[in-house]
């Protein structure tokens, strides 16, 4: 996520602007720009609230919300971090809030049917269909996971950050995420020794 | 490198987060350690796994979704502003009038306190100095005194009244 984009609109609204510029925009009243900022991080937010909730239909609404807080609390957003870094702390937040209330012991993050149909069948059209049992199996280990260890491999490994970025989002020091990630991998080496 | 130190870095080797000359000394571990290079192994086989979870995207129209929701939520906040600025507009206006009702009550009170002083009954004293309770005012017993006192002086020096 870079939270650039490279084209002009049909509005006129130039989307090479950055979220911080268009942040400003909104700030001073131009509702209408919070729609660029939606367009780029809607796959994160959505794809990250699908990992946690394990639906579309929950995925949507928690989606929803994250962008609804954050058009609440755009006033507060000082500039401190990138705004995606605080909007994926909005939707991790929410995520696990939703998981504590909501989820259904031993509900899984994410049926492997559902998963290859919201795959992006542009860039991974291979990944579209592909449902291997071992995919499910680590899935399912990751699932077993306490909140902290869970949390880091499907921001690193689902969602594509970087430690750095994993750090921010967690609002933890990166010698903690690095620890979390090791113990983490170590606990799903375990429970994957039998297939891997 | 011995198998614990190697067995630390694994994660991070694997990532391709070690500086290189490290990365280089698990790598000859790694060809040297059939059980380090299972290790290393099974770490690579768990990345791969994981990192051929799909990216998922969000769905059609969602854009449209949130930005409905958007506007509703500016909608609602200008209407409540605005609505906040009526009820603020309607109490100044209510404290307004209740500030005037106080100063004329206050007003009608003093001068309650203060003017009708002339029509309330003698008190004991003035009574034994010479007023009557049963003349109803102090300014009538002070102007009925005033005459007295000027026909008394007229009479003295020989005038006024036969």
């Amino acid at each position: 996520m870079t939270g650039r984009a490279g084209k002009v609109d049909r509005a006129g609204f130039s989307e090479i602007m950055t979220d911080e510029q268009v942040v400003g925009l909104v700030q001073a009243g131009e509702t209408r720009h919070f729609a660029q900022l939606v367009r780029r991080h809607q796959d994160a937010v959505f794809g990250m609230a699908q990992r946690f909730t394990g639906n579309a239909g929950d995925a949507q609404d928690v989606a929803q919300e994250v962008f609804l807080r954050a058009y609440r609390s755009l006033d507060g957003f000082k500039g401190e971090a990138r705004f995606s870094t605080w909007l994926y702390r909005i939707c991790y937040n929410l995520c696990v809030d939703w998981a504590r209330k909501r989820r259904r012991p031993g509900a899984k993050s994410l049926p492997i049917e559902e998963a290859a149909e919201i795959a992006d069948s542009r860039e991974n059209p291979e990944h579209a269909y592909i449902a291997s049992e071992d995919r499910a199996r680590v899935r399912e280990a990751v699932e077993g996971l306490e909140e902290r260890y869970r949390s880091v491999i499907m921001l690193l490994y689902y969602q594509r950050f970087s430690y750095e970025r994993i750090a921010e989002i967690l609002e933890i020091p990166l010698k903690t995420v690095e620890t979390r990630l090791y113990r983490a991998r170590k606990k799903l080496r375990e429970a994957m020794r039998n297939i891997l | 490198m011995r198998c614990g130190r190697a067995e630390k870095l694994i994660d991070r080797y694997v990532d391709g987060r070690l500086p290189e000359e490290m990365a280089r000394e698990v790598a000859l571990h790694e060809s040297s350690c059939a059980r380090c290079a299972a290790r290393i192994g099974a770490a690579r086989g768990l990345t791969g796994a994981l990192a051929e979870e799909p990216i998922l995207r969000a769905p059609n129209g969602f854009v449209d979704r949130v930005m409905d929701s958007v506007y509703r939520e500016a909608l609602t906040s200008a209407r409540q502003a605005a609505g906040s600025e009526e009820r603020n507009s309607a109490l100044h206006r209510i404290y307004r009038r209740l500030g005037l009702s106080v100063m004329l009550s206050a007003a009608v009170l003093t001068a309650s306190l203060i003017v009708p002083r002339a029509f309330y009954p003698l008190p004991t004293a003035a009574v034994a100095a010479g007023f009557s309770r049963d003349r109803p005012s102090l300014v009538k017993d002070a102007l009925g005194g005033a005459g007295r006192a000027v026909s008394e002086t007229l009479r003295s020096i020989g005038g006024g009244e036969k």
